[in-house]
């Protein structure tokens, strides 16, 4: 049986408050980082223990950290991404809400390790709640030493500053996020260079998922074999998976990464309600196209997922049964990424919303033959020509749906209507704007 | 319209925010938090109060508040009900809520009730799929696992509700500590 | 240098170049919209996209960098196809209504189209609206914002290159627009570069609006006639009318930018209201017109009774008109008049200064663009807000400050936008620049003198506010000892002017001074000393301190002869009035602060028809027949020499350009025909000897730079200062309907603080009562955050609010009283002159 790491004392009572998660032996890891590590050997311990970043892109933590010039006569920073917004995904929350003590350690030992003196936490405007908590942990750890100067009389000065974000979720990408946080619109920036170089106020800056912090700690207590000894050799250690959809046990499951998608659906999620059969799983948020049911024997394996064209993602699991409306299902997806579009470049701005207008139509039953193409094609011009991930993340779920689900398209654009009877209820609601 | 001049604390709440960043610009999230905080929403006086705090033009303090799709540069209803209809709260029935909202209201998602009480809102993953569907009111805590008897309740209670532009913390949708669903 | 291959071709260039320049530089045309060469990249548009071998995505052009090595393919089925997607899908929102679209003709959207899109778009849902009619920006932006193409290109441009920072990106995603604060750029500039640099008809000039097709426009590449950065300007006209002024991108150092008065403000050349017509002479207290024979008959009677009397004879040009103007004048006064006695500008008393500045400028003056002047480790600007008074040399400023790096110290009475980039800034009283000058040059000369100097190489660009400036004369003397000593000690110095009239480096390098200048020669007339007096194209009845003793002044001679375009106030006293060409008729060249000669082309066949255009506009003042009898001035010159006898020998331009250029030591290797869209420049004047200056101890000078106030003025009076405003530029700026509809009237600039000191009603819009016991004015009052406090600031262009009578002679700044305006005289007197001195 699995061991539970970043969720053990999750529903621990009070394990918010310093006292409580003290108690339960939190803050040994930093006290041990700064007593017995340097700061390099501290990347080089994350290196080893072959730790991928849980935001998204799945890229080796300790191999960014190294990127951090050690000559820059530049501050450094650390941003922590708590902007979850991508949806289907709400693990950082949890962390953010249970566990704030354990993502400021982790912050406090990357923040040695990478010789940054203040690190902010970008968070989503929406986790009021979670900002309260987070800022109530904060300001208990600077009123017990374990922030501001000297931490534990270690010489190390650190200033955690959180930054709340107002309802973006480009600005989870990690350069909109440091345009955000200077004061600036939330686009992207052009990269080279990379942020690890030339990051916000043009310092080298390191930004790190939620739960990829959460990680470090127990990495720094409990040895980086040990965290690579846990599922997939190429991207181990434990991973917070979230379930939603239509199952019958939503929530966020703590398991190794490597474990198939149909394990982690069918037995820890019990499967579909009411009986009913799995049609399609979204294994990594919505960006990450979705597996038809036949296909839900792959590993959940960053390298696994990306062969079979799909990605990890943010483990953000999406499930629909059988009675659940593809079309539906693609047109509330590629509503989310034309309303969230930056506006920054051509493809995604102005040809999201054209595919999101022949989606609707579709899908309210006015489509015309050879939209499923006209679809195929306007993928391809898009794909791969955006300035950043997120055009191209639509068009990966775009493509998911078509490529496994083309009869459902096809039968509305011939019919007219839904197959599944879904009371045809045009979806695009509107936001209040101004 | 009443005029947003910024009180004295609230500039003073402004400029204690500037010393945690490198450069006085990135504190304008921050400062325009505190005033919708404040007033409800951002005014054009506000932006250029703002905008001479930081050393900035109005228009790019104007940039900031328009980006942000929870920043509101125009009045909006005491009860700003954000109901999610991102893909897992609309397989959960997400529309149906939209739905019975503004019959019930007798307005569409993205307008604001006659006296002005209530603006609708359907908006993107709020981040608690597994909890669908979900609704957020007034930047307060969820509203969680959303049945058409829950919205009734809801509607009821935040009818009874005093206006103003600040309502008070809506404490009956949810207790404030949630319980997330964890699996072994 | 990096080896690469574009299509096939080979090519070394160097490191870090933007593979956009290095096809570019092999002929291969990249098709863009959000790149410009004087913006950073932003690669938006995705235009650009090309494949780079070995990069599985396609890769923009304008922002990614050679590598060795690098192979390039611009011309793929796939970039085609790109090229082909982007293009439909910016189209899919654009309206389509060119044909009633001002951008129609010159729209990088419709080129780009028609040369890489596809032959018809598959989008059939509806298109994107903003808004119905068009948005009035301010009076000369208007925008249709259902064609905007988001490349951001104004609003990058009007940050970077401009610094207003007035234009931004409102909303998110498809439904952003660029657009001002509020819809409005009711406070931004007014410059239009916004306009410029638009590649779809989004932003719209609204004088141009729905005047005339770009194609039918005859265009004429010319000269800003108004500050001395010399722009380049194209205008365009049809049918002897101008109908808009723009910049091309190849041409002069402003390469498109161009400010608000070059932009809008030459429309003055259209206003014929004030427009001198004929020669006037005096009979019996009136002018009446007569004939150019009778009125130089009439100048040759009056100029024997003056030889008889053995009276000086002065003469005063204006430093706006071109080089062959000046120098005709110059050869006139010397041949027909016998005289020595000229000035170029009536603002200045700078007899004193002339030899020191002859010297300063022998030595130091650079003559190079102010781009590459401004390759050094420091700068130092002293008395100018470059930002109103040299806008396109502000913008050179910035970009090369962004380029470059270097510390920049600004001294100047007035804050400007250059304040916020300098290491160090100081607002002074005109007076203080003495101090100023003595302690930073002299501390820069202590700086650790073993190398690496941090200041190795040096550029001093000083403003006209210092030469105004009472102390002028000593500030020069301290600057050319202490330039003088850094160079000693092994700096590279470099040494630019930034002067508010467009000739003014012109004047002096033909050596229009004397050791006489304006202010003596007024003096010569009090005493009676003094016969004649020749102005052209100045007014010193409005422009020179005390107007009363003016006038006395002028009242003494026995002739006064006054040559302009327009009508002026001096004008009241002259014997003799010469109708004379304006800038837009006028040919030849001006010499730019940076010593670059480039050349003035007149923009309409005159004078024709000019007085044609006039019957239309305004037929009650000119009953026709009517037959404008103006001339160029050097014209005039050569006929009033060979009407008195003396064959001056200035036919042609050519003629005259050539003489002046075996005369004017610089100006040798010049040819009039053959100045290039870029000017050439004029080399030094003169050759100094290597001096045998032994380097001064300065330290005495030394005077501390962190003072924070001004002296305190006695009894809460303000240091009044005058100089131009962003808006207007001399009194030829008042003739522009545009600029006039954008500042209409006069204002007094003061700082927050004071303002508020002032009590209540003296905010922004409010108006002031402004006085001293010569002269009263109430004004709208404008605050400003960067003034220091107890200065007052008063644009100096505005005619009818005759500043000159608030100072006296030798009186600058002077002091005046502000209060807050009783409602009465607010209503009654606008922002012009009070009955006032009793
Ligand atoms: C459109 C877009 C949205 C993203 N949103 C988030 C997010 O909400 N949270 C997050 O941690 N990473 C997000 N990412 C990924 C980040 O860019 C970045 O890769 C990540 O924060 C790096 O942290 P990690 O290495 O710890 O994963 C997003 C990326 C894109 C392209
Ligand atoms: S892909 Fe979309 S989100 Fe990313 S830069 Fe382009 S417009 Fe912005
Ligand atoms: S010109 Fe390169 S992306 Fe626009």
């Amino acid at each position: 049986m699995f061991e539970q790491t970043l969720l053990k004392n999750i529903n621990t009572e009070n394990y918010h408050q310093l006292e409580v998660y003290r108690t339960g032996g939190g803050y040994a890891g930093l006290r041990k980082a700064l007593n017995e590590y340097q700061p390099d050997q501290l990347i080089q311990l994350v290196k080893d223990s072959q730790l991928r970043g849980r935001g998204g892109a799945g890229f080796s933590t300790g191999v960014k950290w190294s990127f951090i010039p050690k000559d820059s006569v530049l501050p450094t920073y650390l941003c922590c991404n708590a902007d979850e917004s991508e949806p289907g995904t709400f693990k950082d929350r949890l962390l953010i809400e249970k566990d704030p003590h354990g993502l400021i350690e982790g912050i406090a030992i990357s923040c040695y390790a990478i010789g940054a003196k203040i690190a902010y936490i970008y968070i989503r405007f929406e986790f009021i709640y979670g900002t309260r908590i987070l800022q109530q942990a904060i300001d208990e750890c600077y009123a017990q030493g374990l922030l501001g100067k000297n931490i534990l009389g270690s010489g190390f000065d650190l200033e955690v500053i959180i930054h709340r974000g107002a309802g973006a979720y480009i600005c989870g990408e990690e350069t909109a996020l440091l345009e955000s946080l200077e004061g600036y619109r939330g686009q992207p920036r052009l990269k080279p260079p990379f942020p690890a170089i030339s990051g916000l106020y043009a310092s080298p800056t390191i930004i790190n998922n939620v739960e990829t912090l959460a990680c470090i700690p127990h990495i720094v207590l409990r040895g980086a074999q040990w965290f690579s000894d846990i599922g997939s050799p190429k991207g181990p250690g434990p991973r917070l998976y979230c379930l939603s959809g239509m199952i019958n046990k939503p929530g966020v499951y703590e398991l190794p990464t490597g474990i198939p998608l149909r394990e982690l659906v069918e037995e820890h999620g019990g499967g579909a309600p009411n009986g009913k059969k799995i049609k399609a799983v979204i294994p990594g948020g919505v960006s990450a196209p979705m597996f038809a049911e036949k296909d839900l024997d792959i590993a959940m394996d960053f390298d696994a997922l990306a062969a079979a064209g799909s990605m990890f993602g943010s483990a953000g699991v999406i499930v629909m049964d059988e009675d659940s409306c593809i079309v539906k299902v693609t047109l509330s997806m590629l509503e989310f990424f034309h309303i969230e579009s930056c506006g920054k470049c051509t493809p995604c701005r102005e040809g999201l919303g054209w595919v999101l207008k022949l989606l609707r139509r579709i899908e309210a039953g006015a489509g015309k033959h050879g939209d499923a193409q006209e679809l195929d094609r306007l993928g391809e011009a898009i794909f791969g020509n955006c300035f950043c991930a997120l055009g191209d993340g639509a068009i990966m779920a775009l493509r998911g749906a078509l490529g496994n689900f083309r009869d459902e398209f096809d039968y509305h654009i011939a019919k007219g209507h839904c197959p599944f009877k879904t009371e045809s209820i045009v979806l695009h609601r509107t936001r209040a704007t101004g | 319209m009443a005029t947003q001049k910024l009180t004295i604390s609230l500039k003073a709440q402004i400029n204690a925010i500037i010393p945690r960043y490198v450069e006085p610009r990135s504190a304008v999230m921050p400062a325009l938090h505190l005033i919708q905080d404040e007033f409800g929403y951002i005014s054009r006086e506000a932006m250029e109060e703002v905008a001479t705090i930081l050393g900035l033009t109005p228009v790019q303090v104007y940039e900031i508040a328009s980006f942000y799709h929870q920043f509101h540069t125009k009045p909006i209803g005491c009860h700003h009900l954000q109901v999610c209809i991102n893909v897992s709260c609309m397989l959960l029935g997400a529309e149906n809520i939209v739905s019975q909202l503004e019959q019930s209201l007798n307005i569409e998602s993205g307008q604001t009730t006659a006296d002005g009480r209530f603006t609708l809102s359907a908006v993107q993953c709020l981040g608690s799929c597994d909890t669908a569907p979900v609704m957020q009111i007034n930047n307060q805590a969820y509203c969680e696992h959303l049945t058409g008897q829950r919205v009734e309740e809801i509607l009821q209670r935040l009818r009874e509700a005093p206006m103003g532009h600040r309502p008070e913390a809506f404490a009956g949708a949810q207790k404030d500590q949630r319980e997330f669903t964890v699996a072994k | 240098m990096a080896l690469i291959i574009i299509d096939g071709v080979s090519r070394q260039v160097g490191d870090d170049t933007l593979i956009l320049n290095a096809a570019a530089a092999l002929g291969v045309e990249i098709p863009t919209f959000c790149s410009h060469p004087r913006l950073e990249p932003m690669a938006s548009c995705r235009m650009c996209l090309i494949e780079v071998e070995g990069i599985g995505k396609l890769q923009p052009a304008c922002a990614t960098r050679v590598t060795e090595g690098m192979v390039v393919h611009t011309d793929t089925a796939k970039v085609r196809e790109t090229r082909k997607s982007m293009l439909e899908m910016l189209l899919a929102n654009h309206p389509l209504d060119c044909p009633v679209c001002d951008k129609a003709g010159e729209c990088d959207l419709q080129d780009h189209a028609y040369e890489y899109g596809a032959p018809e778009s598959r989008y059939d849902e509806d298109k994107r609206r903003f808004h119905n009619a068009d948005l009035p920006l301010n009076s000369v932006v208007i925008a249709n914002l259902n064609r905007c193409i988001q490349c951001n290109l104004c609003i990058r441009y009007c940050d970077e290159v401009v610094g207003a920072q007035a234009l931004g990106a409102i909303g998110i995603g498809a439904n952003q627009i660029a657009t001002g604060f509020m819809d409005s750029l009711a406070g931004c500039d007014h410059c239009g570069n916004c306009i410029e640099v638009c590649p779809v008809g989004a932003l719209m000039s609204r004088p141009f609006r729905y005047k005339a097709r770009p194609w039918d426009l005859k265009e004429v590449d010319t000269v800003c006639p108004f500050c001395g950065t010399g722009c380049q300007i194209s205008v365009g006209a049809r049918e002897g009318e101008l109908m808009r002024v723009h910049s091309k991108c190849e041409t002069g150092l402003n390469q498109e930018a161009l400010c608000v008065r070059g932009r809008f403000g030459i429309d003055f050349a259209n206003s014929t209201e004030q427009r001198l017509q004929q020669p006037l002479i005096r009979q019996d207290k009136d002018l009446v017109a007569v004939s150019w024979n009778k009125a130089f008959g009439f100048i040759g009677e009056k100029l024997k009774q003056i030889r008889r009397s053995n009276k000086t004879i002065g003469g005063l040009v204006s430093p706006s008109l071109t080089n062959e103007t000046l120098y005709g004048f110059q050869k006139l006064m010397h041949h027909v008049f016998d005289s020595n006695t000229i000035d170029s500008f009536c603002r200045w008393p700078l007899a004193e200064a002339y030899p020191v500045l002859e010297q300063l400028i022998d030595r130091f003056y650079s003559r190079k663009p102010l781009e590459e002047l401004l390759k050094v480790d420091r700068l130092l600007i002293i008395g100018s807000n470059v930002t109103d008074e040299n806008p396109i040399s502000e913008y050179l400023i910035r970009e090369a400050h962004r380029a470059n790096r270097f510390d920049m110290t600004v001294l100047s009475p007035r804050p400007s936008r250059l304040d916020r980039m300098a290491s160090a800034y100081q607002r002074y009283i005109p007076g203080e620049e003495p101090a100023l000058i003595a302690s930073i040059l002299s501390s820069l000369a202590n700086e650790d003198k073993q190398p690496p100097l941090r200041s190795q190489s040096i550029a001093v660009l000083v403003g006209t506010d210092l030469l105004r400036s009472p102390g002028a004369t000593h500030s020069l003397q301290l600057l050319l000892e202490h330039l003088k000593t850094l160079q000693t000690n092994g700096r590279s110095i470099g040494l630019q002017f930034l002067f508010d009239r467009c000739n003014q480096l012109g004047a002096w390098d033909l050596g229009v001074t004397s050791q006489c200048d304006f202010n003596q020669m007024l003096s010569m007339c009090d005493q009676g000393q003094m016969g004649m007096l020749y102005v052209v194209g100045e007014d010193p009845l409005l422009s020179c301190p005390d107007p009363e003793r003016v006038k006395r002044a002028l009242s003494q001679l026995d002739l006064l002869i006054v040559q302009d375009a327009f009508a002026s106030d001096t004008m009241e006293l002259a014997d003799v009035v010469l109708p004379g060409f304006t800038f837009a008729e006028s040919t030849g060249t001006f010499t730019n602060n940076e010593g670059r000669v480039q050349r003035v082309r007149p923009i309409y066949p005159p004078p024709t028809k000019t007085v044609m255009n006039a019957y239309k506009a305004a037929p009650t003042i000119y009953p026709a027949p009517f037959r404008s009898q103006a001339k160029l001035d050097v014209r005039i010159f050569s006929e009033m020499a060979l009407a008195l006898g003396t064959d001056l020998g200035l036919s042609s331009l050519e003629q005259v350009f050539c003489e002046m250029a075996a005369t004017v030591p610089g100006y040798a290797e010049l040819d009039i025909n053959d100045l290039g869209n870029q000017g050439r420049f004029s080399g030094a004047t003169l050759n100094t000897p290597e001096s045998s200056v032994k380097p001064t101890t300065l330290t005495n000078l030394e005077c501390q730079l962190t003072r924070q106030s001004v002296p305190d003025t006695p009894d809460d009076n303000f240091y009044l200062i005058t100089g131009n405003s962003m808006f207007h530029s001399g009194y030829l700026s008042e003739y522009s309907p545009t600029l006039a509809e954008i500042e209409n009237e006069p204002y007094v600039e003061l700082s927050e603080l004071d303002a508020l000191a002032l009590g209540p009603g003296s905010a922004d819009g409010d108006y002031v009562l402004v006085s001293n016991p010569h002269h009263q004015l109430t004004l709208k009052v404008k605050t400003n955050s960067g003034f220091a406090r107890g200065v007052a600031f008063i644009p100096e262009n505005f005619k009818a609010a005759q500043l000159n009578r608030f100072f006296a002679q030798g009186d600058y700044p002077c002091l005046v009283k502000i209060r807050v305006a009783q409602p009465a005289a607010v209503d009654e007197a606008v922002g012009s002159a009070e009955g006032n001195t009793q």
